[in-house]
């Protein structure tokens, strides 16, 4: 007996140590790149910076810190006085591992059939790849916390309960006390799915011990007992829901005050894992990992008699972790509860649950029945076989899903902070929000290090502004990844950043370049970490007081003082206590939790059948997955498979894989491939993603196929469509496609100079912590509204016209149009979007357009795919009648490139054709174009741009064509603003000092029907060097 | 503590004075009061007291228990440096014992500095645009003087020097400068006295272009797509003959002969404005006008023709290598016209009609049987570059 227990208690060394080195080595190249990690350290950092003020104003536009437990959080900013917050964060991880393998010991105790097998759950727990993804790929690290409490806290209940000593009780209450203060989800379903089959269990127990066997224990029996335990398990129970309650009081106040009313977001835990099979795979296969071959087992034994009530629990936590799979989730939680939970911690849960029962498997494989069986019917080398391919299981599953993130990374790579940091920090950058694009979970990381506010964030249930909860997007900074929303979204705060102070963007993501270059945005620098600074003019700095939710003082202290103080609490009852005991030798606690059941001598045989059976479907299941991704990656079996492969190849930036899809052919070597694509660019070749390729065979022998592709590209600004026609040839038996020869002009000069005005801006000349001297601050170029319409055009309400710059400073302009209905009362306001050129040289005319839109899309929309022409109008209260507009314009230095021109321009049948000529020397990447409709009269009637998705090289020409317009259901309501403000003044003012303007001016006039259009360009240059 | 209250209490009901000022209130110059000395009642000795002092821009409390019947407080130097009225409310347990106001006077007699404004700092010419000084004149500690001096205003612009007195104003003083009809820049100061500050620069523009001629240039008169046609405008002026700002966009509009328009931006340097455009790669004229939006149009239309650089050119169906050669294509000397020039081809043959292009390449264009997917039987193709239309008929046989 003290041998084995001896033996027990080296397993659970063995097992904490090497929970040590197989998680604490693999922390340092996983844990930052985890979805969480950041977001944790972030709210560390708030308590290091401030303990006791909850508020936290860094992200969106403020929210409290009592909106999640704070004991990690508070722990690693206690540790980051050491060595700061990764410090901090780091060691607590190794805190954690300990704390789960030593709970994961003494929960199996009370389900595994002896010690040993307890000392192999220990083991198993380090290798249980649901834990190895939460730790790895998730880096929960509140909820590993709040877990591993829960399972120190199980044997003090059941032995509260069974033995009814208040030291048991005490030792429980405060351990759950501390679960709540590190994850407070966990303490709560931890209630219904552990403790009460625990409490359960411990009536069971203490039945059979009245018994003798649990043969002998009925329904009548069981209900006996558990009222003779009723007293206690009600003492738990009602002490669990106080603690839980108290310890986070203010959260629960903050809950009920400011109930979370936001959109949920959709989590790929809810879908059906059948029809998402990488939701499947994340939410379901790998936590289950190798779990899976012994499922058949823990379901044998977690339905025993003695364990039923685990086995329900058990079977409910498998259920619901199944998601959309069944609809049976949905039903049994309720459509809201369904919506708002992420379900993966069921299937966490459940993996927790059956550690006792694998472990068990591998006692009885290793050292017990099963492996006195294998030797009886088999032989040492067929058992030496199987044990092999155990441990390679194992390794397998677990190490696989802890290098889930170098398999497929879940963030960009790391951003290295500091320029950012400093950046903010200079010149009083941080006066105004920021926002970051393409950062990933890294944004957080940014946020822990600077005072700066941004009006994004990581923490999406304590998003406020409604531009933000009325959608399913996490973040604005991913916004890519959430289709119309998260794009559509954005486009409103890059249109409108003064609302929110927004005057900096740190791009890490050059799709997004397009979109803030046409919302006249305009680039500052790029840093040495690769990182590019976009800036928006004329927008006022954050008012230096801003709005924050006080909280009542006992609130304050209970928050900064109940989670060490729970902690201290529960370190005193069970370590210091306990050890005061152990070493004065009173008051020893004997009493065992242990399961009392007698090892069965022998599994019945059709278990093992069942067994069998299961991994041989495991084994089917497993080749179908893999024979499938091996089917996926024949690229060249069927003529469509080529040409979607190459578009795929050619997306993915692969283009050695993409040159191996084309017909061999002498001229094509790799590089000149290369060479090709690297002279291609524009909107499509470098920022649009390849959303769609539909194929069809037009024609197909033996050898040769026509195949009519069409394919769709989304870019930040548009979605384009285009159709090829592809020759595909077979040659020996795959397939290949037919390159289309690459046509290009050869400009005439080889060498040549342009003639180009340049500007620069000194800014500040003194270096200076002050405010900008007087002196240094450049007057506002003078520019006027040369006319103005509010139109109406689809039902819906637009301000459109020309603004001319008439200053000897190139402008930069804000252009914002409010409306008013009959009474003269206040509608609605908004700001140019993308119809404008932003930035104006002297005597430069731009048409703009101002269309209304509202805040967010209040229908509901399922569309996952980014439509950019998606438009939600703002539902007006009455009629607008009248219109003001306020125009701002500051000193522009750059993205002022106009050496194009637009020609060889014909109308035919309202199709307009041309070409773009650029004489300049950078190559004009994504060139917008501007259409400004006038009437016969000359009065301005509708303004539309168009894209030209190809970039234009120096000397080169780019086709084009458009269809124009109907205007037919086009209602002007004014032609005349009820006032213009030019950077605050009345216009008037400058149309008596400047000449006034002529209405439609120099422009060419290109006829059609009924009027005339004509044609403004901005172009957008990638990169401002010549090329 | 509730005694003391209600002896206050009672005193001030009674109009009976615990406390009393001994130090002076009333007007002082800046930075001279240092002190407020107050005389208390014997009762109120050993007791906290607090002096609120306010001057409209801070507030300051000060707390001193009182250890005998007098009590002084030091005035922090920020506020009484700063001209205006100084409100000191004596507190004593959350009543107020005394108040009284010191009224702080800028000093006068002793000007340190003439601080100036100056704005806009461009100004248009020719259009009786002015810049504004506003200055006043401090003392040491930046108070401004209260009463109208005399504070004049230094322009030198357009070599000239002149000193201008400026309108007063309490507080400060004003004058509006206006710009010359020539560009350039000036520079404003204010002055009074001996005392002087920094310059500021106001800079001139011109923005009203008057109407200029346009001129273009080329080498040959072929149209063979290669050449570069430059177009220039002479120096834009305004009427006072400056030169117009640099950057001004300039258009050049282009009617083709063939129906079709283009337009060109530039950007004028020096008042020129320079855009290029390649040659046509047919016969045809252009008219070319010029203009600054809402301002100024070129005098004179250019009107430019170009003639033909393709004579001829063969086409011919090679039946056993099962190809169509379009070529070779020369221009007026007999090269190849350049690579990429647009050839147009039309098939047309039963039940087809195709329409496509092609760019040349070496002064031709290949076409394979294979890659043009008809059926069998008799077509016609044309094939029309640099204006020129050839046609064959060709044949398929499988």
């Amino acid at each position: 007996m003290a041998n084995q227990q001896k033996k027990t208690y080296l397993l659970l060394a063995l097992a904490t140590a090497i929970g040590l080195l197989f998680h604490g080595a693999s922390f340092f190249h996983t844990l930052e790149n985890t979805y969480d990690f950041h977001v944790h350290s972030f709210f560390a950092d708030h308590y290091a910076r401030s303990w006791f003020e909850p508020w936290e104003p860094r992200w969106y536009t403020g929210f409290s810190l009592m909106s999640y437990p704070p004991l990690v959080h508070q722990l690693i900013a206690i540790l980051s006085f050491i060595g700061g917050i990764r410090f901090g964060a780091f060691l607590l991880a190794f805190g954690i591992v300990v704390l789960f393998v030593s709970g994961a010991y003494r929960f199996c105790k009370i389900f595994t059939i002896n010690d040993e097998s307890a000392g192999y759950a220990a083991l198993v727990s380090v290798f249980c790849p649901s834990i190895v993804e939460a730790f790895h790929v998730f880096g929960q690290l509140p909820m590993m916390m709040g877990i591993s409490w829960l399972l120190h806290a199980i044997p003090e209940i059941y032995l509260y309960v069974r033995w009814g000593k208040i030291r048991y009780y005490l030792n429980a209450v405060s351990i759950l006390a501390a679960a709540a203060a590190s994850h407070h989800v966990t303490p709560i379903f931890g209630m219904v799915f552990f403790v009460l089959p625990v409490m359960a269990t411990a009536v069971m127990d203490g039945a059979k011990a009245a018994t003798g066997s649990y043969k002998a224990i009925t329904i009548r029996i069981f209900i006996i007992y558990v009222f003779k335990y009723l007293k206690r398990i009600i003492a738990v129970g009602l002490s669990a829901i106080f603690v839980v309650a108290f310890v986070i009081l203010p959260y629960w106040i903050l809950t009920k005050n400011d109930p979370i009313a936001q959109v949920p977001i959709p989590h790929g835990s809810r879908d059906s894992f059948i029809e998402v099979f990488s939701s499947g795979l994340v939410f379901f296969i790998i936590p289950w990992g190798f779990f899976i071959v012994f499922l058949p087992f823990v379901f044998y034994r977690i339905f025993s008699k003695r364990n039923i009530f685990l086995g329900l629990s058990f079977g409910l936590l498998v259920l619901l972790g199944t998601g959309g799979t069944t609809p049976l989730p949905k039903m049994i939680l309720g459509e809201n509860a369904f919506s708002i939970l992420t379900l993966e911690r069921f299937t966490f849960w459940a993996t927790v649950q059956s550690i006792p029962f694998v472990a068990e498997f591998l006692w009885r494989f290793f050292e017990g029945n099963i492996y006195q069986r294998i030797l009886r019917r088999y032989s040492i080398v067929n058992y030496r076989f199987l044990v092999a391919v155990m441990i390679v299981m194992i390794f397998i599953s677990s190490g696989f899903t802890m290098n889930l993130g170098f398999f497929r990374p879940t963030q960009p790579k790391p951003v290295n902070m500091n320029p950012i940091v400093n950046f903010l920090k200079n010149d009083k950058h941080d006066k105004w929000r920021f926002l970051t694009l393409g950062f990933g979970d890294q944004m957080a990381k940014l946020s822990a290090k600077t005072d700066a506010l941004t009006i994004d964030g990581n923490y999406h249930s304590a998003r406020r502004i409604p531009e933000l909860t009325t959608r399913a997007i996490e973040r604005l900074e991913n916004s890519k990844y959430r289709g119309v929303e998260g794009i559509g979204t954005l486009q409103q705060f890059l249109a409108a950043p003064d609302v929110f102070h927004l005057k900096y963007i740190f791009s890490n993501d050059k799709f997004y370049d397009p979109l803030l270059y046409f919302t006249g945005w305009h680039r500052v620098k790029l840093m040495t970490n690769g990182i590019m600074v976009w800036e928006r003019s004329d927008v006022s700095p954050l008012p230096s007081v801003l709005p924050e939710k006080s909280f009542p003082l006992y609130q304050k202290i209970m928050w900064g003082t109940m989670p060490m103080a729970v902690l201290l609490i529960a370190f005193f009852f069970n370590v210091q206590l306990h050890w005061i005991h152990h070493v004065s030798g009173r008051n020893k606690a004997r009493d065992s939790y242990r399961n009392p059941e007698l090892l069965k001598p022998k599994i019945p045989n059709v278990f093992y059948k069942i067994l069998k059976i299961w991994i041989f479907v495991v084994l089917v299941v497993a080749a179908l997955i893999i024979g499938n991704l091996y089917f996926l990656n024949m690229k060249q079996v069927t003529p469509e498979r080529v040409v979607e492969s190459y578009y795929d190849a050619v997306d993915f930036k692969k283009f050695k894989e993409a040159h191996a899809y084309l017909v061999p052919e002498k001229y094509l070597t790799i590089e000149q491939f290369l060479l090709e694509i690297s002279v291609s660019d524009g909107l499509v070749e470098s920022y649009g993603k390849l959303n769609s390729i539909e194929t069809s065979i037009v024609d197909q022998n033996d050898s040769i196929a026509i195949v009519k592709t069409n394919l769709e590209w989304i870019t930040s600004i548009e979605t384009f469509q285009k159709e090829f026609i592809h020759e595909v040839k077979n040659i020996n038996g795959k397939w290949y496609l037919k390159h289309i020869p690459f046509e290009s002009t050869i400009p005439t000069n080889q060498f040549f100079n342009i003639q180009e005005v340049e500007y620069y801006n000194q800014g500040r000349r003194t270096i200076t912590t002050e405010e900008s001297f007087h002196e240094d601050v450049l007057d506002r170029p003078v520019v006027n509204v040369l006319e103005s319409a509010l139109v109406q055009k689809d039902g819906r309400y637009s301000v459109i016209g020309t603004i001319i710059n008439l200053d000897d400073y190139p402008s930069d302009l804000t252009i914002k149009a409010s409306l008013f209905d009959e009474n003269g009362d206040f509608l609605t306001a908004y700001y140019d979007k993308f119809h404008a050129v932003h930035k104006l040289l002297p005597k430069e005319k731009t048409p703009f357009r101002i269309d209304f839109e509202a805040v967010g899309w209040l229908e509901d929309n399922d569309k996952t795919v980014f439509d950019p022409y998606e438009f939600e109008a703002v539902q007006l209260r009455s009629e607008p009648v009248s219109y003001k507009l306020e125009i701002l314009s500051t000193v522009a230095t750059q993205d002022l490139f106009r050496n194009l021109m637009v020609g060889e321009v014909s109308t035919r049948n309202e199709q307009v054709s041309g070409n773009l000529f650029n004489y300049g020397n950078k190559a004009a990447t994504i060139t917008q174009m501007l259409i400004a409709y006038y009437s016969d009269e000359n009065d301005i009637s509708w303004v539309e741009q168009q894209y030209l998705a190809q970039s234009v090289f120096p000397r080169k020409n780019q086709e084009f064509s458009f269809s124009l317009t109907d205007l037919g259901d086009l209602n002007i309501i004014s032609r005349e603003s009820d006032e213009t403000l030019v950077n605050g003044l009345p216009v008037d003012m400058i149309t008596a000092k400047y000449k006034p303007g002529i209405p439609g001016g120099f422009f060419q006039k290109l006829n059609r029907a009924g009027g005339y259009f004509t044609i403004s360009l901005n172009p957008f240059i990638a990169n401002p060097s010549p090329f | 503590m509730i005694y003391i209250s209600l002896l206050l209490l009672s005193c001030l009901a009674a109009g009976q004075n615990l406390v009393e000022l001994e130090s002076r209130a009333g007007k002082y110059v800046a930075g001279a009061p240092t002190e407020l000395r107050y005389c208390i009642d014997q009762q109120l000795v050993n007791g906290a007291f607090s002096l609120m002092l306010d001057n409209g821009t801070a507030r300051i409390q000060m707390n001193q228990v009182a250890r005998g019947t007098q009590i002084t407080f030091k005035l922090p130097h920020a506020l009484v440096q700063k001209s205006g009225v100084l409100t000191a409310r004596l507190f004593y347990n959350s009543t107020i014992v005394h108040q009284s106001s010191l009224e702080i006077m800028p000093d006068v007699d002793n000007a340190t500095r003439v601080e100036s404004y100056c704005g806009p700092k461009h100004l248009v010419v020719n259009r009786g645009d002015y810049t504004m000084i506003v200055s006043t004149v401090l003392d040491e500690f930046g108070n401004p003087f209260p009463k109208e001096e005399t504070v004049t205003a230094g322009y030198h612009s357009m070599n000239r020097i002149i000193e201008k007195p400026m309108r007063m104003r309490p507080l400060f003083g004003y004058q509006r400068l206006y710009a010359p009809d020539r560009k350039g820049f000036g520079n404003v100061i204010g002055k009074y006295g001996e005392l002087v500050g920094k310059a500021f620069r106001v800079d001139y523009y011109a923005v009203d272009p008057l109407d200029f001629s346009i001129a273009y240039e080329r080498q040959h008169p072929f149209a063979d797509g290669e050449q570069l046609v430059i177009f220039k405008t002479e120096t834009i002026r305004d009427a006072s003959d400056n030169i117009i700002g640099n950057g001004t966009i300039v258009k050049f509009l282009i009617n083709n002969s063939d129906g079709t328009t283009a337009e060109l931006y530039a950007q004028t340097l020096d008042g020129i404005a320079t855009a290029v455009r390649y040659a046509p790669e047919k016969a045809e004229s252009w008219k070319v006008t010029a203009g600054i939006a809402n301002y100024a149009d070129s005098r004179n239309t250019l009107e430019i023709a170009f003639e033909e650089s393709v004579a001829d050119f063969s086409i011919s169906h090679l039946t056993t290598a099962r190809k169509v050669l379009i070529g070779p294509i020369t221009g007026y000397m007999g090269q190849w016209m350049k690579n990429g020039t647009v050839v147009k081809i039309e098939v047309t043959g039963p039940d087809t009609h195709l329409l496509f292009k092609k760019p040349l390449q070496d002064g031709e264009v290949m076409l394979k049987e294979q890659q043009l997917r008809l059926a069998k039987g008799k077509y016609l193709l044309k094939a029309t570059v640099a204006g020129i239309t050839k046609s064959i008929n060709i044949t398929i046989n499988d």
